[in-house]
């Protein structure tokens, strides 16, 4: 029996059929194996019994009835903080494809997200699905008979890019035969792994991603650094041979500084680059946030901080009055802790404001780039509103900040490095290169390597997400070693460098084409085309149909 | 028809008649004579389509001959180049033998499929490249006396080459820069340096084998007669100097594409090393375990335990029954006069029912019922102390 008071009828109540995502069990295939409970990272899942009741017709007699008969069967929690993410880890327990998440389009559950008086915080990126701009940037200057076609298979392409600041020749020349200071350049892959931090991370994903970043330049050859994230780095790996594949970052919480900084006289190579971090393009204006969840015994020890609290970063670096001394001092110290032989470049959220920094680069002789990170980024902590509505698309900041170059002849001096979206929706070659078309000397890339080399599950239809709270499905973004020990870094590592060797082949089939196999073709805004006349007209490139 | 026709490439003025024009001419000479001496001057396209049904036609080329020799040449047809050749010698041939006792430039046998080819000196770029082989005919032939220029046999799909590496253009490297780019079939026989530069995941270099040798050696002498060069013969026939490219046939090709280095050869030689030879956050974490795990553990790695609450939900006469009996089941089955099998599942849960667990029971089933409260009558033992149950007890009505 049901008691009156228990029938859900309060403003919070919510049925199964209001989640986003709603669990189809099917009874016939069930073996009670309890898989699919015991794996739920959310428990959301109930083993519970039920009652069902089955008729009882008699032919011939107007003796009727039911008989009643107790199932064991699975129930949805509908609260809040319970609810179905879509993860579907249940489905990929199950031994008998019995269980598994469908989307709702109808769920009410957006409208009770609140509870508690805090609005919605999770992972991911903006949540927009479908195909974005960058999908829908095509390349269609081919070589066909009016210049020598190239073939992608055979021939030889040069591709990678230049991180630091290149200086004019004649400037170049007269320092060089002066015996003045030459700022460093870095030949790197154009398709970086943009920051994510030791500690938003798994150990075992962090590390994972090293050893395929490690695999690729040692191995294969292919230059792929990966930008850390601010929260620094293992001690061993500061003196390790692979530092020099990573950027180091650092943010306005300083966290993991104490032990670069102490690492610093027994490193064996210097890092690839320094970024730091102004902005994120998930997020802007919000700093870093890694959660008590998150704040395990090994990270507190990395970060130099106590066990199990808030890690905030603040949006803004407490000493940093203005664009002229945040540029200033933070490139010029960080340039002199390396003596000036390591890349120091910002990263900022994309903004229309972002022309006004890269000008201050350009005067600044110690900029080495400039990352603008656009509002399809991803993160692992954000509120919902900064992720679907605050920032700026990367394409059209890019564009105008190239452009401004291309005004000052500057335009092969300081490379602007593009993220926020790159990969989307898998096209991940696509979107980078149409970037790089539009003037990027190189994307930075993160959830989509997430996806690729470790099998995040998170979507643009808020599927999982849960990327803050420390519960993982896949064990990529938790600190709780029941769950992150389910990610062989192994596994990460040979992923990662099968999905680089992908992206090469995809690169080569497009400049191929072009005709273009001895330099990335940045700003080559000639090959590009979109069925969109007005976004045409704003990227300055041809409207095709 | 035995009689030699000679068909001249330039005008009673001197002047180079056109391809179209030459073609015409050569056409209609073969119709008098398959016995043709071409005095060409830059035509292209010349020797083929040359139908003979099947008699030996001869054709011999003097002056300076156009592109694409002997292209679309058809079986019989032998052409003697007496000089050295253009582009393209033996384009599409599916069955002439051509011979050029000169050089040749690019694009020697491009997509042919079937025929030989006689080169007397050295070849340009993209030899034997996109040949053809189609089992029921022979495969096609090239040979080579002194080197080939880069890109050689790319796409080669069936056609045999034999490089000599006599006078060699290029005696360094008589293979050129990145041969056997697409290579899936055919073979390479090669005499001196090469750079090994060539596609090592289509071609493998091996040794010939003594079938390999003797079909060599059956027909050089031919080669070397065609070119005129007999006296190389024994220079030629040294086993020792002479190597191979193979193409790598598609099983053990699928087999190579797991890369150059296995991940775990990558984790012991190279990434540990790194750290010295250890897990890289073992200072900061000592001892942790990051091995991996399933996504669902036993045991310490078992992330939910269950909490039972039997005494709250289940039946009070199988929750109190020392050894578990579900009781509830028994008297179901007993109701449906199934007494064999309650009887088979009571004998699951204790040995002896009948007599001494029977006897010393205290019966917590009957002590605990919630329906003796409403039924006034709960479940009774019943006395089975006979070998046979002959009835059931009466049990409540529910």
């Amino acid at each position: 029996m049901v008691s009156i008071r228990s029938i859900p009828s309060r403003p919070g109540s919510l049925s199964p059929n209001d989640l986003p995502w709603i669990i189809q069990h099917r009874e016939d295939r069930c073996t009670l194996c309890g898989k699919c409970a015991a794996v739920c990272p959310v428990n959301t899942l109930k083993l519970t019994y039920m009652r069902k009741r089955m008729p009882k017709i008699v032919l011939n007699s107007s003796e009727r009835g039911s008989s009643f008969k107790t199932f064991v069967g699975i129930r949805q929690n509908t609260d809040v903080g319970r609810r179905c993410i879509g993860c579907g880890s249940c489905a990929m327990v199950c031994p008998n494809e019995a269980i598994g998440p469908v989307f709702n389009e109808n769920d009410r559950y957006r409208f009770q997200a609140t509870a508690g008086g805090d609005a919605t915080k999770r992972g991911g990126r903006r949540n927009e699905p479908g195909g974005s701009l960058l999908d829908r940037i095509i390349f269609n200057r081919i070589s066909m008979l009016t210049d020598p076609a190239l073939d992608a298979g055979r021939h030889e392409f040069a591709y990678n890019t230049l991180l630091g600041r290149v200086l004019p020749p004649e400037e170049y020349v007269r320092r060089k035969l002066s015996g003045e200071w030459i700022p460093p350049v870095r030949e790197i892959f154009p398709f970086i792994i943009g920051s994510m931090s030791f500690g938003a991370l798994s150990p075992n994903m962090w590390l994972g991603l090293l050893q395929g970043v490690a695999y690729c330049n040692e191995v294969l050859g292919i230059p792929v650094v990966m930008a850390t994230g601010e929260g620094g780095c293992p001690p061993w790996v500061l003196r390790s041979p692979f530092l020099k594949y990573i950027i180091l970052q650092v943010a306005s919480g300083y966290f993991g500084w104490d032990e670069i900084i102490r690492a610093i006289p027994e490193m064996q190579c210097d890092p690839a680059a320094i970024e730091i971090k102004y902005g994120q393009g998930a997020k802007p204006g919000d700093g870093g946030l890694l959660m008590w969840f998150k704040v395990s015994k090994l990270i507190a020890r990395l970060r130099g901080v106590p066990e199990g609290v808030d890690l905030p970063s603040p949006p803004v670096h407490q000493t940093l009055y203005s664009i002229e001394e945040s540029v200033m001092k933070m490139i010029q110290s960080m340039s002199m802790a390396w003596n000036f032989k390591v890349p120091v470049y910002p990263k900022i959220s994309g903004s229309t404001s972002a022309k006004s920094v890269l000008n201050n680069l350009v005067r600044n002789p110690y900029a080495s780039a400039l990352m603008i990170d656009g509002i399809d980024g991803g993160t692992g902590a954000a509120y919902d509103i900064s992720l679907n509505a605050t920032g700026h698309p990367i394409a059209s900041n890019v564009r105008d900040c190239y452009l401004d170059l291309c005004k000052q002849g500057k335009q092969n001096e300081i490379p602007i490095f593009a993220a926020g979206g790159v990969g989307k929706n898998g096209n991940v070659v696509q979107n980078a290169l149409a970037l790089i078309m539009l003037g990027a000397s190189g994307v930075h890339m993160g959830k989509f390597i997430m996806q690729s080399a470790a099998g995040c599950l998170g979507s643009e239809k808020n599927r999982c997400n849960v990327c803050n709270v420390g519960i993982c499905p896949k064990g990529i973004t938790s600190q709780n070693p029941k769950i992150y020990r389910r990610l062989d870094p192994d596994d990460v590592a040979h992923r990662l460098v099968e999905t680089f060797q992908a992206i090469q082949v995809e690169v080569k089939k497009v400049m191929a084409p072009l005709g273009r196999s001895q330099s990335l073709p940045i700003g080559m805004s000639d090959a590009l085309g979109i069925a969109d006349k007005d976004a045409a007209d704003r990227l300055n490139i041809r409207y095709v149909c | 028809m035995s009689k030699k026709i000679t068909v001249k490439g330039r005008d009673e003025n001197g002047q180079r008649i056109s391809t179209q024009i030459f073609e015409d001419l050569v056409q209609k000479a073969f119709t008098k004579s398959h016995d043709l001496v071409l005095e060409t001057y830059g035509q292209h396209n010349v020797g083929g389509r040359l139908k003979s049904g099947g008699k030996p036609v001869t054709i011999e080329i003097n002056g300076p001959c156009g592109q694409r020799l002997g292209c679309m040449g058809l079986p019989g047809t032998k052409i003697v180049c007496n000089g050295p050749a253009s582009d393209d010698v033996g384009w599409l041939n599916i069955g002439a033998e051509i011979t050029v006792k000169g050089e040749a430039t690019n694009g020697v046998c491009n997509a042919m499929a079937e025929g030989k080819v006689y080169i007397g000196g050295s070849i340009g770029a993209r030899g034997l490249t996109m040949t053809k082989w189609n089992p029921e005919y022979n495969k096609p032939e090239l040979w080579v006396l002194g080197s080939c220029g880069d890109s050689f046999a790319e796409f080669n799909c069936g056609g045999i080459a034999i490089v000599c590496g006599v006078e060699a253009k290029n005696p360094d490297n008589v293979l050129g820069y990145r041969p056997c780019v697409g290579m899936v079939g055919g073979t390479i026989y090669y005499r001196g340096k090469i750079d090994g530069s060539y596609s090592q995941i289509n071609v493998k270099a091996v040794l010939p084998d003594d079938e390999q040798w003797q079909w060599l050696l059956d027909r050089l002498p031919k080669y070397l007669e065609n070119i005129g060069r007999p006296e190389l013969l024994a220079e030629l026939s040294q086993r020792e100097e002479w190597a191979m490219l193979d193409a790598i046939p598609p099983q053990e090709r699928a087999l190579m594409k797991t890369g150059p280095m296995s991940m775990a050869e990558f984790k012991h030689k190279i990434w540990n090393p790194g750290f010295g030879g250890g897990d890289p956050i073992r200072d900061l974490a000592p001892g942790l375990d990051r091995s991996p795990i399933g996504m669902v553990e036993s045991g310490d790695l078992r992330r939910k335990k269950p909490f039972w609450a039997n005494r709250d939900k289940a039946a009070p006469c199988a929750y109190y029954c020392p050894v578990h009996i579900p009781t509830i089941d028994r008297l179901r089955l007993m109701r449906e006069g199934k007494g064999k099998e309650a009887y088979e599942m009571l004998m699951e849960y204790t040995p002896l029912p009948a007599s001494i667990c029977g006897h010393i029971c205290p019966n917590l089933c009957m002590q605990n019922c919630s329906r003796q409260m409403v039924m006034r009558r709960s479940t009774s033992r019943c006395w089975v102390g006979r070998p046979k149950i002959n009835r059931l007890p009466r049990l409540p009505l529910l």
